[in-house]
């Protein structure tokens, strides 16, 4: 079956050339053939999908829909009322919604129609989808490899053709790491830019909604749809949403890229290097200018972010206690039933809650959690003085391709490790996208371009340049 | 360097409402102790020019009028709870006090 975009999508159906109806129908069967060991989907949203399809037929102006009949999966921490959703859990394998999250409810409102939730770290809670209730997804490239983490799934599902577009959540690269092992696009939208309501919480001062896209322009549609300020979220934000559609028609004459050499000194893969150089070759081809630069405490990134993001979900899975939602398992007492239901998180869950209570309580609270907010606070004045000086910022989206499973499992640190380059946007709060850039022995490699605040025209601007001009222009993994 | 028993382990579980096996206990004991020793690295950091916490935002908080709005319906709400009694509308927990 020939691949289609989001956007091509919606063209042939507002044309009339296809039926909303018949483009969910295909897209729910390759949601049903999709392989098993790539473990991508954890539900099909049959019903609502087609529910919704159909509505689409009787809309009164189907053509100003902006995702008219896109198929959509979406993460499994994201709230679809009527529709189980564990954030890949056992403590909320019964969970149904009685609500959606705000990004369900524009996105349908666009047009666009939900047909399936996807794996991913118990709550988004890792960078490789093997810490999932439901078992690790597989990589699409290589089947004994991790398809990255958290929002596995949802990468997998853009990666294997199923849909043109797919959510997922970032607290430390969760999307765009899992985008650049699986040869997606990827976005990271600036800290306020998308309402979080709906999201089930795991670090509030980091996480974010983002994209994955086939295509830039894709993606870019997408977070348009979502953009925008929502009062059920506090922290979105009331600034206006650019034309970022419009943005990838651009070009990059004179755009300042900033490369952090010193950053990407050690731990590089040769093949990920080369990769990551021949896409600036690319970008200075079409009339962008690279300068060095420093983000001398980006380096702390990791552990940092280890620390703000435990404490932080620590505090926000206290709710999962056996009481609102989700499942119980009873004890002799209150105290009894709260230990033995939450004994049923994942031990990467266990692992964060006990060192965020540790990081937070009194000794250790200053040496770690207020030296860690210290630390953020340089990380984002390091990327206020190098946005003095530049547009973007470039860096390879991970230092290696895609690990083996099994292999971080039982080495945290080293797990970690995988979201180096990454974690300072969420840090910083700033937007950040990764864009497929080659293959590395078969493997796929992700250029990560990194903006201002709300600087996310000006990233989907240098990463469709890019994208025209790559040499490889199609990314489809042997599986799926 | 900080140092990391079973007994820390098992004060952080109890603290955090965590019930785990022995086996467990054994391996986070190692783990915890590595993660530690990871973060311990930002203790490094010269931070002598900042006297507040970072945010990841800047906005300036936001007033809004106080207005009445619908919210989720009860019924559908303690039907997501495993114990509720959705006829008397109360989440139900085991006894709390004794006697």
């Amino acid at each position: 079956m020939t691949r289609r975009g989001a956007l091509e999508l919606r063209d042939l159906i507002a044309r009339g050339d296809r039926s909303a109806e018949a483009v969910c129908d295909d897209a729910l069967e390759r949601v049903r053939r999709s392989p098993a060991p790539l473990n991508a989907f954890v539900a099909i949203a049959d019903e609502r999908a087609r529910a919704a399809a159909s509505a689409l037929q009787s809309h009164p102006d189907p053509a100003s829909l902006p995702l008219l009949g896109v198929p959509i999966a979406v993460k499994d921490n994201l709230c679809t009322r009527g529709i189980r959703t564990t954030a890949g859990s056992r403590v909320l394998e019964h969970y149904v919604p009685p609500y959606d999250a705000a990004v369900i409810e524009r996105l349908e409102s666009a047009g666009a129609v939900i047909v399936a939730k996807t794996n991913c770290d118990e709550f988004a809670m890792g960078s490789s989808t093997e810490h999932s209730a439901f078992g690790p997804a597989r990589n699409p490239w290589d089947l004994e490899r991790t398809a990255g983490g958290s929002s596995g799934g949802s990468a997998i599902a853009v990666a294997t053709g199923v849909v043109p577009l797919a959510l997922g959540s970032e607290t430390g690269g969760s999307v765009r790491q899992p985008a650049a092992l699986c040869g997606v696009v990827g976005v990271k939208p600036t800290y306020g830019r998308i309402s979080r309501y709906g999201l089930i919480a795991f670090a509030s001062s980091l996480d974010q909604v983002g994209v994955f896209g086939a295509t830039v322009k894709d993606a870019a549609a997408c977070l348009g749809v979502l953009a925008g300020p929502d009062p059920r979220d506090a922290t979105s934000a009331r600034v206006a949403v650019d034309d970022y559609v419009g943005a990838t028609e651009q070009d990059v004459r004179g755009l300042r890229i900033g490369v952090p050499r010193a950053l990407m000194a050690d731990g590089v893969d040769a093949g990920v290097r080369r990769a990551f150089d021949a896409s600036l070759d690319a970008l200075r081809a079409q009339g962008a200018i690279l300068e060095d630069i420093e983000l001398p405490h980006s380096r702390y990134g990791t552990a940092t972010y280890a620390v703000v993001v435990m404490a932080e979900a620590s505090s926000n899975l206290g709710r999962f206690d056996g009481v609102r939602y989700g499942s119980r398992v009873d004890g002799d007492s209150l105290a009894d039933m709260y230990a033995r239901t939450r004994a049923r998180f994942g031990d990467e869950v266990k692992r964060r809650i006990m060192i965020g209570t540790y990081v937070l309580s009194a000794g250790y609270y200053e040496a770690y959690y207020r030296k860690a907010q210290q630390v953020r606070r340089l990380i984002r004045q390091d990327f206020d003085r190098a946005f003095e000086q530049v547009d973007v910022i470039a860096t390879p989206t991970t230092p290696t391709t895609a690990f083996k499973l099994g292999e971080r499992l039982q080495d945290p640190v080293q797990m970690y490790l995988a979201d180096v380059f990454t974690v300072s946007a969420n840090l910083a709060g700033i937007p950040a996208i990764s864009v497929p850039c080659g293959l590395v022995e078969g493997l796929p490699a992700g250029l990560q371009l990194t903006g201002r605040q709300f600087g996310e025209a000006t990233l989907f601007r240098a990463a469709a340049v890019y994208e025209r001009v790559r040499p490889l222009k199609v990314f489809e993994p042997p599986t799926g | 360097m900080p140092t990391f028993t079973r007994d820390d382990v098992q004060r952080l579980a109890s603290l955090a409402r965590l019930e785990l096996s022995t086996e467990e206990t054994a391996v986070f004991t190692r783990q915890l102790a590595d993660v530690l020793e990871f973060v311990r690295q930002i203790q490094a950091v010269d931070t002598t020019s900042l006297d507040v916490p970072a945010s990841a935002v800047a906005s300036a908080a936001t007033l809004r009028e106080d207005r009445v709005l619908s919210s989720l319906e009860r019924a559908e709400v303690l039907a997501a709870s495993p114990a509720a009694d959705p006829a008397v509308g109360l989440f139900k927990v085991p006894r709390v006090l004794n006697g």
